[in-house]
């Protein structure tokens, strides 16, 4: 059993060792490397021939140049093996969390956070972007209908203001918070404005920023909608009638004009 | 019917009374010498139409929280990518409802999948007909375009394709990938529960209304989880659970005895959620 | 030979021009403008119409149902003459027969183009659903515009064509295919009485089921009411024994004198008058039972709704009541009348068919009732018929008034027993 010590020695100081560098390991994992390292595969090159457009979408996004592929997201059962379906995404909490982790913190905290409306909702998770509904709105007017309209009839709307200038600024990141400091980038000096205002001279935009025309505001009321009573029923083209007419009246006035039907001609 | 919480007692009742009427009317047919008729048909396409309102097995099924509902209509983007359907063809559509206070509401609608489907009862060929699981679901190669189920359809949720269909919608790949091949030009389409999906996880012992790949495209997109779906017959499903949590569920017209198979929770009045918008406020 | 045929002709200054060849070149043209309508809508598809998925029926329909009501004649007279057995009715039935024939085929035609799936119109003769009232209307409208064509073989083989022809004995196979025709033709007259009754029995099967197509949908409130197939069996004898009226005295008493009395040319107008104003006082009985006995909000939106827009409440009261009222009065007592009034009241009946499907048609889908659960209301959805279903309507009418005037012009509606 002697002569077994020695071994035993070394085999000690390799499993502490081992000990010490996993949990060095283990502390300076970053989340991203940790994603990674469940997903082995650089499986991009294998998608890409079917998953054609989603390869696009992900290769020129953020993702496509960090190591965030297919397979950090759709996670693979085996070598080669193909996901079950194109949706078999782990939970959000797991995914975009674990490297998205302020984000994360900040979204959770905000109403959308609260009622659980997830990152997919607003970001297509290929590309990352915001998810494009129509090429001139953002996707926020998609909900905030109401406050899509009225901003976009207002000053900050004229002005070129989105939602996201002062929704989705340093201060308030994924929160969606308005601060101080969004109002601050343009009035800093709130009486110097209202003095300019008073005074009739035209707001300028702030450096960098430019105004758009702003629509009179005869054009901003809504027009009253016409009665769903009023609208629709069916059109008849108008030949019709006089088709219809020609008819009644040929027949009248052969009624009461004209000959009685199979009396022998009188020229024969 | 103002109860919608019916214990299935109730409905082993109204299956039995159905069912008599049904005899009743086969006695009558039999009467009037036309079941040599009647055993033909049968024979001809008997082996899809196990049943649609009774038997055993899953009946798919749908709740809809109006109060969770934002109006975001991305179950209809969902839908439209799915199925690869035009901005003027929706299966599934939102709008906006007002309650008998005047507060506003949304509602999206998908395709009922009536147990008592007016669309299935009048189609002369047989080309809407009931899933063994319930769904309401189209044979695309018998369909005439006679469009009498759109006519038939008191929820509006067929719609006929009058052009042919689009190279893609401008929802895909955003909201999701075509799934289901196109339909030609000329026949009467419907929201089918995702049958793609839900035959397709049954197959792979997933369970759908819990795991998303078996779960229609609008209820996996929908962001607030308004949409609930699962197994009516199954007490342990989301759904069942969902409605059983809900105090007051309803459904959709349902003086016409359609029974339908999507419920709703109504609209909680003065409810402080911000998505039932008050019309003075 | 032939009986002596008298062609309308209209007098230009000192000559007598036969209208014949001008009416048929007007209808050719008819026919013509339909195709180009016909190929549109097969090759572009349904959207070129003005339908859509709120008014998925409409021109098309209403002419459709209107054809097979102008049908309604031919089992009317079926029974008349080969169960009935009323003498002076005889060559009256034959008429009647073509008509049939023609408001089927007419409405054949123009279902092709309303169907989404054209090629597909067979499928609900082969796939079965026998819950479907549509799946029976079919079916019973194939079969009996098969009793009609039998009905109608021998009729127009009776033409001396197919009996004294150079050709028949010059080209054998000709003549001996002719013979076997004959012997069909024969065997058809000889079982006129079971098709008379097969005729009944589909007729009333069909034409009450076109009325329920539309009162077993209980979503669209006003079509949702049990008198609606009576009505539509009813409207569908009266408009198409006034239309038979107005054929045979043209066909008869214009062109062929002497083959019909006056006498049972009056009868149609006074039977045709009869029914008309039975129908009317149903169709009253219904609008009170619909606005009145069994008051619902829905239907009282829709009734309101359709009110405003003028052709509706105008075509029910003045178009099918007023005017079917007056003509029906005046048929009735028909022996005091000259032809002339006659001819012109049975348009009344005619028009008032037609209307009723028109209205009927429309009623549940321009005002129609929404789903959502707390505030349901009515809304008003539109349909403006486009050229493509214009040109369509005037090829089944110039195909329907062609046939009709080919066999006023050459079909021998006199026996010819004394050939056979």
């Amino acid at each position: 059993m002697t002569n077994l010590q020695p071994k035993r020695k070394t085999g000690l100081a390799l499993l502490v060792s081992a000990f010490i560098l996993i949990l060095f390991a283990l502390l300076t994992l970053r989340p991203s490397q940790g994603v990674k390292a469940t997903a082995p595969l650089q499986t991009a090159d294998t998608c890409k021939d079917c998953h054609t457009e989603y390869y696009k979408l992900w290769s020129v996004s953020r993702h496509g140049s960090a190591p965030v592929d297919c397979g950090s997201c759709h996670r693979l059962s085996g070598e080669g093996a193909h996901p079950e379906f194109p949706y078999s995404v782990e939970s959000q909490a797991v995914t975009c969390d674990v490297c998205h982790s302020q984000i994360a913190a900040e979204w959770k905290a905000s109403r959308h956070g609260e009622i659980n409306l997830g990152c997919s909702s607003c970001h297509e998770p290929h590309s990352q972007q915001q998810k494009v509904l129509d090429k001139t709105q953002l996707i926020c007017a998609n909900c905030h209908k109401e406050q899509y309209e009225s901003a976009h009839d207002a000053t900050h709307g004229a002005a070129g203001l989105t939602c996201e200038t002062c929704h989705l600024g340093e201060d308030s990141g994924h929160s969606f918070k308005a601060t101080i400091a969004s109002c601050n980038e343009c009035h800093s000096d709130i009486h110097e404005a209202k003095r300019l205002i008073a005074a009739g001279v035209a707001v300028q935009p702030a450096e960098g920023e430019s105004f758009v025309e702003a629509a009179p505001m005869e054009e901003t009321q809504p027009a009253e909608a016409p009665a769903p009573e009023e609208k629709g029923g069916i059109t008849l083209p108008s030949w019709l009638l006089l088709l219809a007419g020609l008819l009644i009246g040929g027949v009248g006035a052969w009624a009461i004009f004209g000959q009685e039907p199979g009396t022998p001609n009188p020229e024969k | 019917m103002n109860n919608p919480n019916e214990t299935p007692p109730e409905q082993g009742q109204q299956k039995i009374a159905r069912r008599d009427l049904l005899k009743l009317g086969g006695a009558l047919l039999g009467a009037a010498g036309l079941t040599q008729f009647f055993s033909l048909n049968s024979l001809a396409v008997a082996p899809r139409k196990s049943g649609g309102a009774e038997g055993d097995g899953p009946k798919w099924g749908m709740l809809i929280d109006i109060n969770k509902c934002i109006g975001c209509n991305y179950c209809t983007y969902a839908c439209q990518a799915v199925n690869n359907l035009a901005d003027d063809m929706l299966y599934n559509v939102v709008t906006v409802e007002t309650t008998q206070s005047g507060e506003e509401f949304f509602l999206s609608r998908p395709c009922m999948q009536c147990a008592e489907a007016p669309c299935v009862h009048v189609c002369p060929v047989g080309a809407t007909y009931h899933r063994a699981d319930g769904i309401v679901a189209m044979d695309y190669d018998l369909c005439i375009g006679c469009r009498y189920c759109q006519v038939a359809c008191p929820y509006a949720a067929r719609v006929f394709n009058w052009k042919d269909p689009i190279e893609k919608s401008d929802k895909s790949p955003e909201f999701g990938v075509q799934e289901v091949p196109n339909r030609p030009r000329g026949v009467v389409e419907k929201c089918h529960f995702c049958t793609q999906r839900i035959d397709y996880g049954v197959e792979r012992g997933l369970v759908p209304g819990v795991d998303e790949p078996a779960t229609p495209a609008c209820v996996v997109a929908c962001p607030t989880g308004a949409r609930v779906f699962g197994d009516l017959n199954d007490a342990e499903s989301p759904i069942s659970k969902a409605r059983a949590e809900a105090s007051v569920t309803l459904r959709l017209r349902e003086d016409l005895s359609a029974e339908p198979r999507v419920y709703y929770v109504p609209p909680v009045a003065n409810s402080k959620t911000p998505f039932i918008q008050n019309k003075e406020g | 030979m032939l009986p002596n045929i008298h062609c309308p002709t209209v007098r230009i200054g000192k000559r007598s021009v036969i209208v014949f060849p001008y009416w048929i070149a007007l209808l050719i043209a008819g026919i013509l403008f339909g195709l180009v309508g016909a190929v549109t809508v097969l090759r572009d598809g349904l959207h070129v119409t003005g339908l859509s998925n709120a008014v998925p029926w409409g021109l098309w329909i209403s002419i459709d149902l209107s054809a097979i009501a102008m049908g309604g004649c031919a089992f009317v007279f079926g029974v008349i003459v080969y169960i009935l057995r009323i003498k002076r009715f005889e060559v009256i039935g034959k008429l009647a027969v073509l008509l049939g024939f023609l408001g089927y085929s007419t409405a054949g035609m123009v279902l092709l183009f309303d169907l989404g799936q054209p090629l597909r119109f067979w499928h609900p003769v082969v796939f079965w659903q026998p819950h479907s009232l549509l799946w029976e209307v079919t079916m019973c409208v194939v079969l009996y515009l098969s009793v009609l064509i039998a009905e109608l073989f021998p009729i127009v083989l009776e033409h001396p064509v197919f009996h004294s022809h150079p050709w028949l004995t010059k080209f054998r196979w000709m003549g001996s295919l002719m013979k076997f025709a004959h012997k069909a033709a024969h065997f058809f007259h000889g079982a006129g009485p079971i098709l008379a009754v097969a005729g009944l029995t589909l007729s009333l099967l069909h034409q009450a089921s076109l009325g329920a197509t539309y009162s077993v949908l209980a979503g669209r409130g006003v079509w949702f009411n049990q008198s609606a197939p009576v009505q539509f069996v009813f409207s569908a004898m009266s408009g198409g024994i006034a239309l038979l009226f107005v054929a045979s005295v043209f066909v008869f008493r214009v062109m062929r004198p002497g083959l019909v009395t006056d006498e049972a040319l009056k009868d149609v107008a006074r039977l045709s008058g009869g029914i008309t104003l039975l129908l009317t006082y149903l169709r009253v009985w219904d609008w009170a039972v619909t606005n009145y006995y069994s008051f619902n909000r829905e239907i009282a939106l829709q009734t309101e709704v359709l009110d405003k827009i003028a052709p509706y409440s105008m075509t029910f009261w003045i178009g099918q009541v007023l005017l079917p009222v007056i003509a029906g009065s005046i048929m009735l007592g028909a022996k005091k009348v000259n032809f002339r009034t006659l001819m012109a009241v049975s348009f009344f009946p005619i028009v008032a068919a037609a209307l009723t499907r028109w209205n009927y048609n429309f009623a549940g889908l321009i005002a129609s009732i929404t789903y959502d659960p707390f505030t349901p209301n009515v809304v008003l959805n539109s349909y403006a018929p486009t050229w493509v279903e214009f040109s369509v309507a005037s090829l089944v009418l110039s195909y329907w008034l062609l046939v009709f005037s080919l066999a006023a012009r050459y079909l021998p509606f006199q026996s010819m027993k004394e050939h056979h």
